[in-house]
């Protein structure tokens, strides 16, 4: 799995650009029947997009969200995971 | 699928924070009891290739595009609880870091594509593997059925949102939705059975992981 994670991960930036800008399935139905103006941007923005923030090469700045989202990921849910079996062997002590 | 705010009224934004808080903390709960060391790494990993697979658009019919929402593969390797949470984090910092889904809508959206749609994938790849059997082939094909489904589900769900929210009307979205998603489901599909028929052939153990 960390072999297709890495391949996924290498394939940002050549596949996403095009692909993340045509609408998805929601945006799709919002337009054509006529609900995405109803759509209220975020009242603030870190890496908006899938862009990190002060890229101006967009297949960069869309590797780099891509590099941060994944690690943060890994990161937080693996930290979650460890802080929930933690509570565990305490409750039990 | 990631519905942005605007698109749902009060009462449904509400309605979904409330059961999505609930499915959430009844996910934490299960987890304490059930989650091992070795689930751990899973659960980085997992949330790690989600979101990465996430930013993955694949083009589907008419300039519309798709991507995986991941539930399907994380409910069938790791259990219906554990996708919640797992799906929860990924959704949580969409919304947070890469404002892809609105904040008021999150409650709406870790509803759709994390309760029904691991549920809906956890309960169909169960059902299909009572039926099939244990072969490769049976959790291959329980594996693309389970997978679909839960896309298609998960997309049903935000049709009666958004019909419920008066946004469009429940005839116009639901078999609008249905349509796109369809089509989207059966690259969810060849997705996870991909990742599945992967994890059969090199790391079959992690399928003998206890399902949350």
């Amino acid at each position: 799995m960390v072999v297709t994670g890495s391949c996924f991960l290498s394939g940002l930036g050549h596949g996403v650009s095009s692909g993340l800008f045509s609408p998805d399935g929601l945006e799709r139905v919002a337009e054509d029947e006529g609900f995405s103006s109803l759509a209220r941007e975020s009242p603030f923005s870190l890496a908006a997009d899938y862009l990190f923030p002060g890229i101006e090469n967009e297949t960069l700045a869309i590797m780099l969200a891509g590099w941060l989202g994944t690690v943060v990921l890994f990161g937080v849910a693996y930290g979650l995971a460890r802080l929930i079996i933690s509570r565990k062997k305490q409750a039990e002590l | 699928m990631h519905i942005p705010d605007g698109f749902l009224n009060a009462a449904t934004m509400a309605t979904t924070y409330v059961i999505s808080t609930g499915g959430v903390a009844n996910a934490v709960r299960v987890a304490n009891k059930k989650l091992g060391d070795k689930h751990i790494p899973m659960m980085g990993i997992l949330a790690a290739f989600i979101f990465a697979a996430q930013m993955l658009n694949f083009p589907v019919a008419g300039g519309t595009s798709g991507h995986i929402i991941g539930a399907a593969l994380a409910a069938i390797l790791l259990g219906p609880w554990a996708a919640v949470l797992i799906m929860s984090v990924v959704l949580i910092a969409q919304s947070l870091i890469f404002q892809d889904g609105g904040l008021l809508a999150l409650g709406a959206n870790i509803f759709n594509m994390g309760i029904i749609a691991s549920f809906g994938a956890y309960l169909l790849y169960r059902l299909l593997g009572s039926l099939l059997g244990d072969s490769r082939r049976a959790r291959l094909t329980a594996g693309f059925v389970a997978a679909w489904g839960s896309v298609f589900l998960a997309a049903i769900a935000c049709a009666l949102e958004l019909a419920i929210s008066g946004t469009s009307p429940l005839a116009v979205v639901l078999p609008a939705m249905a349509g796109v998603y369809a089509f989207i489901g059966i690259g969810e599909g060849l997705v996870t059975t991909a990742v599945l028929s992967l994890v059969l052939a090199t790391r079959a153990d992690l399928l003998s992981l206890q399902r949350i």
